[in-house]
């Protein structure tokens, strides 16, 4: 595929929201400030598993708060996440519930005058818990008489029973895995743990919301999709969707934590309801903290190779704990077996994914989703077999990854799509000329105390969830593009930006697509009202599906415009162009080699509206009907102490092939970032339940929740970041996705350096220097 | 715990900003146990916010002038409770004699909470892994206390009495860490094992020696965060004093300190970790110490 040569697309430019956000000027949800507006707070769970037998509120109520309890609220069961169709959408939560399932569940609210009074006015609430057995590990969960956190729920609008706390089950299998493993000359089985990771995201869950004269609601919350929460708020309180409007508000990151709308908001709605005055609920870090977390995963992963390394079969086995509440345990199962799949050709597979309910903090999506769980398995599991056969991990991974011309399961089973560009190759190539591979010897061979390791994982993510078929997920973005009559250009869609400059780019696609400077490109504040729908900025799909509904109502405006301008150069719209201008800094639409038939973009848009010729606008909806991979490679080279267990990452190498690389310095801002979270993930982060209280160990607060911060990654000399030279074919100017990618591969990466370093595998993250020195004790112990 | 609200300060009290010592000890004397000093509330805040104390009185001491302070006179230096971090900091790198308080002050907190923390509050939170405390022990330190009633003085190891625990009475206050002066030839180091970059420690070591060639002339060893309290350890370091040091005299004293401590499992890491790399720690900061002192021709 031939590249195009772009103007603004892969330029390094100002960020249009730098200094709002620098300056501190942004406006985030838990900046909002409504007349007359109360403070909530909520009234929170301290048992893992409780029946809720009565709730008193008069004290509270003496003090003149506003209270709701399970009893004020609608008894519909819905699911925070609607990116599943709704036969595969499983509902088990309402506003409150009637028992609560984890410690930090939210069983009442309050809203008052100031959030201390609120928070004063909680404590005079009293409620009566009949306690129930809980269950913390998903095996126990499983055993026949544990003790059940759900009789049913409802999957579509069909009642379902659960038995032995299994939320959801999924089953994957392609070729005959028996065949495959009698063909194999080696059969290699293992199980990987990872952790329970919180999100983590700077800025704690917020919403306000303000009840209309009409009966209609304004919301501005913390959100990966305003239109799921408009759906949803629609749904549950039985309110129109033309009076419900979400506005999209800066977020302070997210990591996946709010694809779904998070709990507070449907908690707020009832009370601005109920108080008919606007309400604000900004969550406490501890609340945040028993609100969201990663899926952990125990996967058994079994490899049938044959001596020259060909794979003839692979089979996993998923455990996920998924907590309180299933999110969308269901399409993660669906995704992991895709992520299985698309790493290694196996022309034989089974996969087989179950989902526990337990009593503690609901599990959500988070960068990679399942991603970073199954990269780490089965990156772990291809070196452990490279070296059992005696191949170089590069070379095995270049002798079996699929590429080119194969097929990709960007969203579990249902959702396939053909590869079309790859620098898989390109990535390790140069990766291993980077970190220094031919020098790597093996654990055998290194002494004393430090040792160093290099070790190499690769992974991918999907860019969005298309494909030709229409699978279990939505997908589809809109956008509308308009002139503005000084030339300028204004962009509005309902995607989000999570911090990673997805709207940054959307601009440079627009820009570029029509041809102004990026500086006459604005993306306009929005809202549910006023944009078409948008499923979620979710999966790596902002640039690549978002991008391509904004290209598209790009090109669709300018063709308006160039109708109006070929009537006033009086020449036909097709052989007109536009290009950026410096001199007028704008657009300036130009017939090719004819001097004088020229016109600036705003210069049309003044006369089209003079003259009444009507605006150059234009609004599409649009799915892409693909879901590239975007590849990513790390290298990494890791220092251990053998004394004390301790590991420090000490250079690393970041690729990723995200096609057309549309903000250069972004993008490498992404890989670094997924760098550092992946380490962590390796290495540190986890969240451990004390078994006795269901309470998080760590006092769900900073102090003891640790993650890796520019302190603790290698030098920035040390880090180096690269992108593949690859097109898109299918993409918004050749681009993919780069956002979860960055991460998925790193934990697995981090492993294999170890491995290299000190001559042990770790199955289990995160490898802590306690478990390092365990470890190490038993080998000194064996010899 | 889940019924706290960190982001807000729930608890009322009374706010006192008094411009001198005499001021502050007439209101403890006045409130008593009620009322609570506070410096730069990098700890009671935090201890507050988490509702494990809530003192109805608020004595804030940052605007005493004669609380702040760093002298160096008559065979002391003498650094007032309230001075912070990055002042002691400042002197440290200056005067380069006091290498342990010097790398212990380095490694507490960032720049955000050394510009606010004060070395008082650190020793009066009297948390087992108080950085500057091992720093301090090595180097024999002894603190002040002021009440209505007057002074004493009193060495720093009898100061901690257990987690949170101080032979303060509710009347005194620190009001400043005196340290003997320290001869040039003397060596001293200070580490930490830590979770991430910025954090308290799992455990803390510190080591102040003095050498004559090969032999060890004198030996101060002490830890944080392996048992209730900052300690000394006694044991271990008289192996090596008065002694040519080798690598097998100090693998002795590694695992006498081993026996010394008693560690816990916390959320930081386990008790058995801990009893593992104090041995490593206490080897890793004797040799920095020893190759520092003078002697090492
Ligand atoms: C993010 C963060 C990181 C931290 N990192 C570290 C670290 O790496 N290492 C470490 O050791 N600590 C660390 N700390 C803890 C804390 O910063 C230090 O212990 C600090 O020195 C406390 O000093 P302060 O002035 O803030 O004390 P305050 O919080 O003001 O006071 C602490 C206690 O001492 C009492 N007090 C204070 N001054 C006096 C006085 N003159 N007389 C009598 N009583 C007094 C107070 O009443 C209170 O009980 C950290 C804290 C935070 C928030």
């Amino acid at each position: 595929m031939k590249k195009r040569t772009f103007s603004t697309v892969g330029q390094v430019t100002r960020r249009k929201d730098g200094i709002s956000k620098v300056t501190g000027r942004e406006v985030y949800s838990s900046d909002v400030s409504l007349p007359n507006m109360l403070y909530a707070r909520v009234l929170r769970s301290p048992y893992p598993h409780a029946k809720i037998v009565s709730i008193d509120l008069t004290e509270a109520e003496k003090m003149g708060a506003i209270c709701i309890t399970p009893a004020d609220v609608p008894k519909i069961r819905y699911n925070e996440r609607q990116v599943s169709i709704p036969e595969k959408t499983y509902r088990d939560r309402t506003v409150l519930p009637e028992k609560t399932r984890h410690v930090g569940e939210g069983i009442a609210a309050v809203a008052a005058r100031t959030e201390a009074l609120a928070e004063k006015m909680l404590q005079k609430i009293t409620v009566k818990y009949e306690r129930l057995k809980a269950v913390f590990d998903p095996f126990e969960a499983m055993k026949p008489g544990a003790s059940q956190l759900y009789k049913d729920v409802i999957l579509g609008d069909v009642v379902l029973p659960i038995t032995r706390n299994i939320a959801c089950n999924r089953e994957v299998s392609e070729g005959d895995i028996e065949k495959g493993f009698k063909e194999a000359d080696l059969v290699i089985e293992n199980e990987f743990r990872t952790g329970r990771a919180y999100h983590h995201q700077m800025e704690t869950k917020a919403v306000v919301c303000r009840p209309e004269p009409d009966g209609g609601i304004t919301i501005w919350s913390t959100m990966q999709s305003i239109h799921n929460a408009r759906q949803l708020l629609g749904r549950i309180f039985n309110i129109s969707l033309s009076k419900i409007n979400v506005h999209r508000v800066p977020i302070g990151g997210t990591f996946g934590s709010s694809i779904q709308m998070n709990s507070p908001v449907a908690i707020c709605v009832a009370l601005a309801l109920k108080a008919r005055t606007p309400v604000k609920l900004v969550l406490t870090r501890e609340e945040d903290m028993y609100d969201h977390c990663k899926y952990p995963s125990i996967i058994k992963l079994k490899h049938g190779i044959k001596r020259d390394g060909t794979i003839t079969a692979g089979e996993m086995k998923v455990f996920v704990d998924i907590g309180a509440h299933n999110i969308q345990a269901y399409p993660l199962l669906g995704c992991m077996a895709g992520w299985f799949v698309s790493l290694y050709r196996m022309p034989h597979m089974r996969f087989e994914g179950t989902s526990v309910y337990t009593n503690k903090a609901p599990a959500c999506a988070m960068q990679g989703f399942g991603n970073p769980q199954v990269s780490f398995a089965v990156e772990s599991q291809i070196d452990i077999i490279a070296e059992e056969l005696g191949i170089d991990p590069i070379e095995m991974r270049l002798k079996n990854y699929v590429g080119l011309g194969e097929t990709f399961w960007g969203q579990g089973p249902t959702v396939r799509s053909v590869i079309r560009s790859c620098g898989v190759e390109e990535m390790l190539i140069k990766g291993k000329e980077l970190i220094g591979w031919d020098k790597r010897v093996k654990p055998e061979e290194k002494t004393g105390r430090f040792r160093l390791g290099i070790g190499v994982g690769r992974s991918f993510h999907t860019s969005g969830t298309g494909a030709p078929v229409p699978g279990e997920v939505m997908d589809y973005s809109t956008a509308m593009v308009k002139f503005n009559e000084d030339g300028s250009v204004d962009c509005l869609t309902a995607l989000m930006c999570h911090g990673g400059g997805t709207l940054e780019a959307i601009a440079k696609i627009v820009a570029e697509e029509i041809g102004v400077p990026l500086t006459k490109v604005e993306i306009s504040p929005a809202d549910t009202r006023s944009t078409g729908y948008d499923v979620c900025t979710h999966a790596t799909r902002g640039v690549y599906c978002g991008g391509a509904s904004a290209q598209r109502a790009a090109n669709e405006a300018k063709r308006k415009l160039l109708k109006f301008a070929s009537r006033i150069l009086e020449v036909n719209p097709e052989v007109l162009k536009i290009r950026p201008d410096e001199e007028s800094d704008q657009g300036i639409i130009f017939l090719e080699g004819a001097k004088g038939k020229s016109i600036t973009v705003g210069e049309v848009a003044r006369i089209a509206q003079i003259k009444g010729w009507g605006t150059a606008i234009s609004v599409e909806s649009h799915r892409q009907v693909n879901c590239p991979p975007c590849f990513v490679t790390n290298l990494i080279e890791v220092e251990v102490d053998t004394e004390t267990g301790q590991i420090k990452p000490v250079r690393a190498v970041a690729a990723v092939d995200a096609g057309t690389v549309i903000n250069p310095d972004l993008a490498a801002g992404q890989l670094e970032g997924g760098l550092c979270r992946g380490i962590g993930l390796a290495l540190l982060e986890d969240t451990e339940y004390n078994p006795e209280t269901g309470e998080l160990t760590c006092g769900a607060n900073l102090t003891d929740y640790k993650i890796y911060t520019s302190a603790d990654m290698p030098l920035v000399d040390d880090i180096h970041t690269f992108f593949a030279s690859t097109y898109e074919p299918s993409g918004p100017m050749g681009a993919k996705g780069v956002g979860e990618a960055a991460i998925n591969c790193t934990a697995g990466t981090v492993a294999n350096a170890i491995y290299n370093a000190i001559g042990v595998r770790f199955k289990e993250a995160p490898i802590t220097p306690e478990k390092v020195l365990a470890k190490l004790g038993e080998k000194t112990k064996k010899h | 715990m889940i019924t706290v609200n960190t982001r807000i300060l729930k608890a009322e009290f009374e706010y006192f900003t008094p411009n001198t010592i005499k001021e502050v000890l007439h209101l403890l004397d006045q409130y008593g146990s009620d009322a609570n000093v506070i410096a730069g509330g990098t700890d009671l805040l935090v201890r507050m916010k988490n509702e494990v104390i809530s003192p109805s009185h608020l004595i804030n001491i940052m605007k005493i002038s004669e609380m702040s302070f760093i002298k160096a006179e008559e065979g002391w230096l003498r650094i007032g409770a309230a001075t912070k971090w990055h002042e002691v900091v400042e002197f440290c790198a200056k005067d380069r004699k006091y290498t342990a308080l010097y790398e212990a002050s380095c490694s507490l907190g960032k720049v955000q909470v050394r510009n606010m923390a004060t070395i008082g509050g650190n020793l009066c939170t009297a948390s087992p892994a108080a950085d500057s405390a091992p720093a301090l022990l090595v180097f024999n330190s002894r603190v002040k206390l002021t009440s209505a009633q007057g002074e004493r003085i009193i060495n720093l190891e009898d100061f901690f009495k257990g987690v949170n625990l101080t032979a303060m009475a509710p009347n005194e206050i620190m009001t400043e860490i005196q340290i003997p002066s320290i001869n040039n030839g003397m060596g001293s180091a200070f580490m930490k094992i830590t979770r991430v970059g910025a954090d308290i420690s799992k455990i803390s070591c510190a080591v102040a020696l003095e050498r004559q060639g090969d032999i060890c002339a004198s030996c101060k060893i002490a830890m944080g965060a392996v048992a209730p309290v900052p300690m000394k350890i006694d044991q271990a370091n008289k192996i090596v004093i008065g002694k040519k040091v080798d690598a097998s005299l100090v693998e002795e004293m590694e695992k006498k300190v081993s026996e010394e401590i008693n560690p816990i499992t916390d959320i930081r890491s386990t008790a058995e970790y801990r009893r593992k790399t104090a041995a490593i720690l206490l080897k890793d900061v004797f040799w920095k110490a020893w190759h520092r002192a003078g002697g090492d021709k």
